[in-house]
C-alpha cells in the first residue's frame, strides 16, 4: 500500500520561521548540557581523535555453499547444451556436428548450359522493293531449330525455367525503316503465353540489344534439348531498302541459371574436399589420462531435396590427434554403411528425403573404439556423389534445393575414464589475508557420480605462480557411488561419501599475499582406478555442502 | 498509618523496585517542589499557591535527561598519554545487564495558569515540546556484531538480535481545569491535550532470532518484526507503486516543507493528566495522578518495516555453487554478498503510507506528605512508567525546607534505573515576581558523570504573582 505523501503539485515551502524550533530546542538543550558536561570535566575526556585504533577480532562460523548438482545442471548452465544431448532417459551424449557443408550438392552444379545461337539474314529483292514502293511489306517467317549444349551429353531437359537469362540480339542492317522484326521461341512460354519480342525500326548499321528471359519456360520434352524459333518481320511503305540491302540479326541465347528443371541429368559422379568435424572433448579440460567410450558414434546425415537419386560413399573417415599428428581411416571398415543410397523425392513431396547412417562399434567391427582411442582432435570426412547411379530416372529441382550433408560425431558418456584431468581458473583476490586469523573449510560432499575425483585447489599470482595450495601434498579425495556392475549405473540412492576439514591458520595465509587466481584441478577416475565401465546420467547428483569457520582480526581506525 | 507500617511499606517497595529494571526518566523531584508552578505537569491537582505565573518563554521549563546501561568510565578508558581506549566487551557487559538507553526532554514553549472564580478554581494553558527517546540494543546484537556468530555466547544459542526503536518528538497543547472539593482538603485536576506529531519511530514487535548450528554452521533465522515510522522518510511512491523522484520531507530536510505542515504536521493525536491530592490531616497529605494517556495517529510519510512470513524458521545454509565462486572474485564484497544472502532471507517487506497509532509512555504517580511545620516537609513519592507494554517504576523519599513563598530547597534520596546512590537536590528561589528553579534526581552523576549512567535536570524561569490561597 503506498500513497502520496504530499498532495500531486502541492508546493512545497521553505520556511525562514522557525517553526520547528522548539523541537530543536530540546535537542540544543541537550546538546548544552553536554558542552557544559564537557568543560567542567576534562576536555581530553573528550577528544575523540586520541582513540585509540580497535582491533575487531570476532568468530565467525557460516555455511557457504549448499547446492546439489546435476549433470544436466552443469552442462546446460556451462552453455554446453548445443553439444550434448540428454535424451528422455537421462544418457548424455557429446555432440560434435559439421553443419550443412560436410557436403552440398547445388542445383546449379549439376547442369551448366553452354549460350547457343541462331543468324538471321534476308536480303530485299527487286519485286519487294516494288511492293514498298506502294504498301507495306510482311517478310515470311523462318524457322530455326537449335540444340542447347549442356556439360553432359547425358543431359536431357524436359523443362526448364530460366532463373537468369538473355537472348542477345546483334543486328547490321543496311538500311533504316519503320518496320520490325520479331522473334518467337516457338516451344517457351512466359506467363503462360507464347514467348515472342519484337525489335523496331530497322536501323542501318552495327546494333546490339539485350531481351531479358527471366521467368521464360522451356517445354523440350517433344523436342530433345532443342528449341525453336521463328523469326518474321514488315517494312514500312518506303523509298528504303532497295534490292540488294540486307537485314541482318544474331541472336545468342545465355541461360546463367535455372529456376526450374524436369529432365535428366545423366549419371555424374562428384568428389567432395576432405571436411572436417573439431571434437573438444578430448583436450582443454581434460588434458590427461584415458577415456574409453563404451558406444562411440559416427553419423552421417543427408538431406535431399533435389530430385535426382543419389549415392554417396564415404572415401575416408580420419581421426586426426594434433598432438601426435596421428591419424587413422577407418572408411575401408564401414562395409556397407560406406555407401549411402539416398532416393530421390517425389516431384509433389514439401519435404526433403532424409537418410542417416550411423557407425557404431557394432558395424564396423570395433574400428570406432580404435577411432576414439585416438583421442581425436578432428574428424574428418571426404565423400563421392553419384546421381543416377540406376540409370535414366525423371530428375527434377528447383534452385533453392539442395542435396547436404551432416556429419555428427556422438560420444554416449559411457565408458571407462582414467585421470581425465578438469582444470579450471577462477578469479581470487585476497588483499589483505593477515585478517584472516585462522580458518577452518569444511566440505560435506555426497557424490552419486559414478566417478572418483582427486582435487585439489592452487591459489597463484597473476602470473599463474603457484603461492599455496588449499590441502599442501594432501588432497581431496571424493569417493565415486558405488556402481552396479550389472548396468553400470551407481546403485540407487547410494552415495560416496567425503568430509574434509581443511585449516589454513594465520601463516598460511601470509602465503596468500598477492593471490589473484584460484586454479581448480580435478583428477577423475571410474570405478577400479579407471578400468570399469560406468553410466554417466544426466540426473545423477553431486551434493555440496561448504562452510567455513574463521578467526578475523581487523584493526578499526575510530579516529578517523 | 502507624509509623513502623510506613517503613515496612517502604521497605517492600525497595524491594520491589531492586527486581525490576527502570530505565524511564522520571523527574521526581519536581513532584514535590510545592513552590513551583510546573509542578502541576506532575499532577493537575497541584494548585499552586500563587494566584498568576507565566513561564517564560522557553526558559519557563526545560526537563532533561538521559539514562544509559553504562557509563563515561565504563566505556572509555584514559590513558597515560592521554589516549582513549573504547571498552567494546565492557560496554556490552553492561548491555547483558541492561539493554536501554532513554532519552526524554520537555521544553515549555509557553505556559500559564491563574486562579478563577474567587481561587476556587484554577486554570492553566501550556504549550509543550516533548521528546521521549527509548532504545534496546540488545547485548546479543552487539555480541554478534563485535565476538561474531560463533563466540561462546552465542555459538549453539538462540539469541534475540533485533532492537528496539522507539521515538517520539511532539508538541502538546493543554488546557488544565483544577479545583477544590471538601473544604479545601480535596483537589483535584485534570488536563486535555491536543497532541501533534513531529516524528515517531515504534517497535510493536522485535523478534529477529537467530541460532548458528555448532555442527553444520547452519544459520536459521527467526523474523517477527514490525517498526513504524513517521517522518523519517524521504521517499515518495505514485499511486502506480513506482517511486518518484521528488523528495518529500525526512529528517533530513526536515525544513523543506510549507510553514502550516511545520507547525501542525498532520499528525493528530489526544492525551489526558488526571490528578487528586487529598489532606488527611494538617501534617499527613496523600496524592496520586496518571499523566500521558494519550495517543498520536501518524499518517503523514509514513514507512513500516514488516516481517513477510512472521515467526517462520529459514535456514541459511549457503548459497550455490556458482554464486560462491562468484563472490570469490573480491575477498572485500565476500563478506558483504555472503551478509546481504543472509539478510534477504529475512524477507522485511517495506510499506509506505500506513496509517498507525502510538501511545504515549503512561506515567503513575502515587506519594505522601509529612509536614513537620511550616518549613519542614518529608516525602515519599512512587512513581511508574508505563511504555511498550513494560512497567518502570522509581522510589523517592526527599526533605523540603520551605521559607515562605521565597525560598524552596530539596534533597532526595533516588532509586531508578537500577542506581540506588542517586542523591537529588532542588531549589527555587523568588525575587519580586521573578522565581528562577533547577533541581536534578542524581546531583552526584552530574558533578561525577563520567561514573554516572544517567542524569536529569529541570529549571525554568517564571513570573509569579502570589495571591490568597484558597480553599473551597
Amino acid at each position: 500500500m503506498k500513497y502520496y505523501n504530499n498532495k500531486p503539485g502541492e508546493k512545497q515551502g521553505y520556511s525562514i520561521i522557525p517553526v520547528g524550533f522548539p523541537k530543536f530546542t530540546s535537542s540544543f538543550v541537550m546538546l548544552v548540557l553536554i558542552i557544559v558536561l564537557m568543560l567542567f570535566g576534562c576536555k581530553k575526556d573528550f577528544q575523540f581523535d586520541k582513540v585509540k585504533s580497535l582491533t575487531w577480532n570476532p568468530d565467525f562460523a557460516l555455511a557457504l555453499v549448499h547446492d546439489t548438482i546435476t549433470l544436466r545442471k552443469v552442462l546446460t548452465q556451462n552453455g554446453a547444451g548445443d553439444n550434448l544431448h540428454i535424451d528422455e532417459s537421462g544418457n548424455i551424449s557429446i555432440l560434435y556436428y559439421y553443419n550443412a557443408d560436410a557436403f552440398k550438392l547445388k542445383p546449379n552444379d549439376l547442369i551448366k548450359l553452354s549460350p547457343f545461337s541462331f543468324n538471321y539474314l534476308h536480303q530485299v529483292t527487286p519485286a519487294e522493293q516494288n511492293v514498298l514502293s506502294v504498301s507495306d511489306l510482311p517478310i515470311p517467317p523462318v524457322t530455326f531449330t537449335i540444340g542447347i549444349p549442356a556439360n553432359n551429353p547425358e543431359i536431357r531437359i524436359d523443362r526448364l525455367q530460366v532463373k537468369q537469362g538473355t537472348i542477345r540480339v546483334s543486328t547490321n542492317h543496311t538500311f533504316s525503316n519503320d518496320g520490325s522484326l520479331t522473334c518467337t521461341i516457338l516451344n517457351a512460354t512466359k506467363n503462360g503465353l507464347p514467348f515472342s519480342f519484337t525489335l523496331s525500326p530497322f536501323v542501318a548499321g552495327q546494333a546490339q540489344q539485350d531481351i531479358d528471359i527471366a521467368g521464360v519456360s522451356f517445354n523440350l520434352s517433344s523436342a530433345g534439348n532443342k528449341v525453336q524459333a521463328s523469326v518474321e518481320g514488315v517494312l514500312k511503305k518506303s523509298s528504303r531498302p532497295i534490292a540488294g540491302d540486307l537485314i541482318s540479326a544474331d541472336f545468342q541465347v545465355t541461360i546463367g541459371s535455372i529456376a526450374w528443371f524436369e529432365g535428366y541429368l545423366g549419371q555424374q559422379t562428384f568428389t567432395q574436399q576432405l571436411d572436417s568435424v573439431r571434437v573438444r572433448v578430448f583436450n582443454n579440460a581434460y588434458v590427461l589420462g584415458e577415456v574409453h567410450f563404451m558406444d562411440p558414434q559416427d553419423s552421417i546425415t543427408i538431406v535431399n531435396s533435389i530430385g535426382i537419386p543419389t549415392e554417396v560413399t564415404i572415401e575416408k573417415l580420419i581421426a586426426i590427434n594434433n598432438a601426435s599428428s596421428a591419424t587413422l581411416d577407418i572408411a575401408s571398415y564401414l562395409g556397407s554403411g560406406a555407401v549411402i543410397q539416398i532416393p530421390s523425392p517425389l516431384i509433389t513431396a514439401t519435404l526433403p528425403v532424409i537418410k542417416t547412417v550411423v557407425y557404431n562399434n557394432a558395424n564396423t567391427g570395433n574400428a570406432m573404439n580404435d577411432f576414439f582411442n585416438m583421442k581425436p582432435d578432428w574428424v574428418a570426412v571426404q565423400a563421392k556423389t553419384r546421381i543416377n547411379p540406376g540409370g535414366n530416372a525423371l530428375n527434377f529441382f528447383s534452385d533453392t534445393d539442395s542435396c547436404y550433408a551432416d556429419l555428427r560425431v556422438k560420444l554416449p558418456l559411457w565408458g571407462h575414464f582414467d585421470h581425465l584431468t578438469f582444470q579450471d581458473t577462477f578469479d581470487l583476490v585476497i588483499e589483505k589475508p593477515e585478517e584472516l586469523e585462522h580458518l577452518e573449510f569444511r566440505t560435506k560432499i555426497a557424490n552419486g557420480l559414478p566417478l572418483t575425483a582427486r582435487m585439489q585447489v592452487y591459489f597463484t599470482d597473476a602470473n599463474y605462480n603457484v603461492k599455496d595450495s588449499l590441502t599442501g601434498v594432501d588432497q581431496i579425495f571424493i569417493r565415486e557411488a558405488p556402481v552396479d556392475p550389472a548396468t553400470d549405473l551407481p546403485y540407487p540412492g547410494v552415495f560416496g561419501i567425503k568430509d574434509t576439514s581443511i585449516i589454513l591458520n594465520m601463516n598460511r595465509m601470509q602465503n596468500l599475499t598477492n593471490v589473484k587466481k584460484m586454479l581448480v584441478k580435478a583428477v577423475l577416475n571410474s570405478v577400479n582406478e579407471g578400468t570399469a565401465n560406468v553410466k554417466l546420467k544426466a540426473d545423477q547428483t553431486l551434493k555440496l555442502n561448504f562452510s567455513a569457520r574463521a578467526k578475523l582480526r581487523k584493526t578499526v581506525e575510530i579516529s578517523n | 498509618m502507624k509509623r513502623r507500617n510506613v517503613y515496612i511499606a517502604l521497605l517492600v517497595s525497595l524491594l520491589c523496585i531492586v527486581q525490576v529494571r527502570s530505565f524511564a526518566q522520571h523527574y521526581l523531584n519536581l513532584y514535590n517542589m510545592e513552590l513551583v508552578p510546573q509542578r502541576i505537569f506532575q499532577n493537575p491537582a497541584f494548585i499552586p499557591d500563587h494566584k498568576f505565573y507565566i513561564g517564560i518563554p522557553v526558559l519557563s521549563g526545560i526537563q532533561s535527561s538521559y539514562a544509559l546501561p553504562f557509563s563515561y568510565n565504563d566505556a572509555i578508558t584514559r590513558g597515560s598519554d592521554d589516549s582513549l581506549t573504547f571498552n567494546i566487551s565492557d560496554v556490552l557487559g553492561k548491555l547483558e545487564k541492561n539493554d536501554q538507553l532513554t532519552f526524554f526532554s520537555d521544553v515549555d514553549i509557553l505556559s500559564f495558569g491563574t486562579r478563577i472564580d474567587s481561587g476556587r478554581f484554577y486554570l492553566g494553558f501550556s504549550i509543550r515540546e516533548r521528546i521521549s527517546q527509548q532504545y534496546r540494543i540488545p547485548a546479543n546484537l552487539g555480541n554478534f556484531l563485535w565476538y561474531g556468530n560463533a563466540a561462546p555466547q552465542l555459538f549453539g544459542k538462540e539469541v534475540n538480535i533485533a532492537p528496539t526503536v522507539n521515538v517520539t518528538a511532539w508538541d502538546e497543547y493543554a488546557a488544565s481545569f483544577s479545583g477544590y472539593a471538601m473544604k479545601g482538603k480535596l483537589t483535584w485536576g485534570a488536563r486535555l491535550k491536543y497532541l501533534s506529531g513531529r516524528v515517531n519511530s515504534t517497535t510493536t514487535k522485535a523478534d529477529l532470532k537467530v541460532y548458528t548450528d555448532t555442527g553444520t554452521y547452519q544459520m536459521y533465522l527467526k523474523s517477527d518484526i514490525a517498526i513504524s515510522t513517521s517522518g523519517l522518510s524521504n521517499r515518495e511512491f505514485a499511486a502506480d507503486d513506482r517511486e518518484s523522484s521528488r523528495i518529500v520531507p525526512g529528517l533530513s530536510n526536515y525544513f523543506d516543507q510549507r510553514v502550516s505542515s511545520l507547525i501542525f504536521p498532520g499528525n493528530n493525536g489526544v492525551g489526558i493528566d488526571v490528578g487528586l491530592s487529598y489532606q488527611v490531616n494538617p501534617h499527613i497529605g496523600i496524592s496520586a495522578s496518571v499523566l500521558d494517556i494519550g495517543f498520536i495517529t501518524w499518517s503523514k510519510n509514513t514507512m513500516t518495516l514488516v516481517s513477510r512470513n512472521p515467526g517462520t524458521e529459514v535456514v541459511f545454509n549457503g548459497v550455490s555453487l556458482n554464486s560462491f565462486i562468484d563472490m570469490l572474485e573480491s575477498y572485500d564484497s565476500f563478506g558483504r554478498k555472503l551478509k546481504d544472502s543472509i539478510v534477504n532471507l529475512a524477507k522485511i517487506d517495506t510499506v509506505f503510507g500506513e496509517k498507525y497509532t502510538s501511545w504515549l509512555p503512561v506515567r503513575y504517580n502515587l506519594g505522601g506528605s509529612y509536614l513537620i511545620n511550616e518549613h519542614h516537609r518529608f516525602n515519599i513519592l512512587f512513581n511508574g512508567i508505563s511504555w511498550n507494554r513494560k512497567f518502570y517504576p522509581a522510589l523517592s523519599v526527599s526533605y523540603n525546607y520551605q521559607l515562605g513563598g521565597i525560598l524552596g530547597l530539596m534533597v532526595s534520596y533516588n532509586i531508578f534505573n537500577r542506581q540506588y546512590t542517586n542523591i537529588g537536590a532542588g531549589l527555587s528561589v523568588k525575587a519580586g515576581p521573578i522565581q528562577l528553579f533547577v533541581m536534578s534526581d542524581n546531583i552526584p552523576g552530574m558533578i561525577s558523570y563520567k561514573g554516572s549512567n544517567n542524569y536529569s535536570i529541570q529549571f525554568g524561569l517564571n513570573i509569579v504573582i502570589k495571591g490568597k490561597k484558597a480553599g473551597g
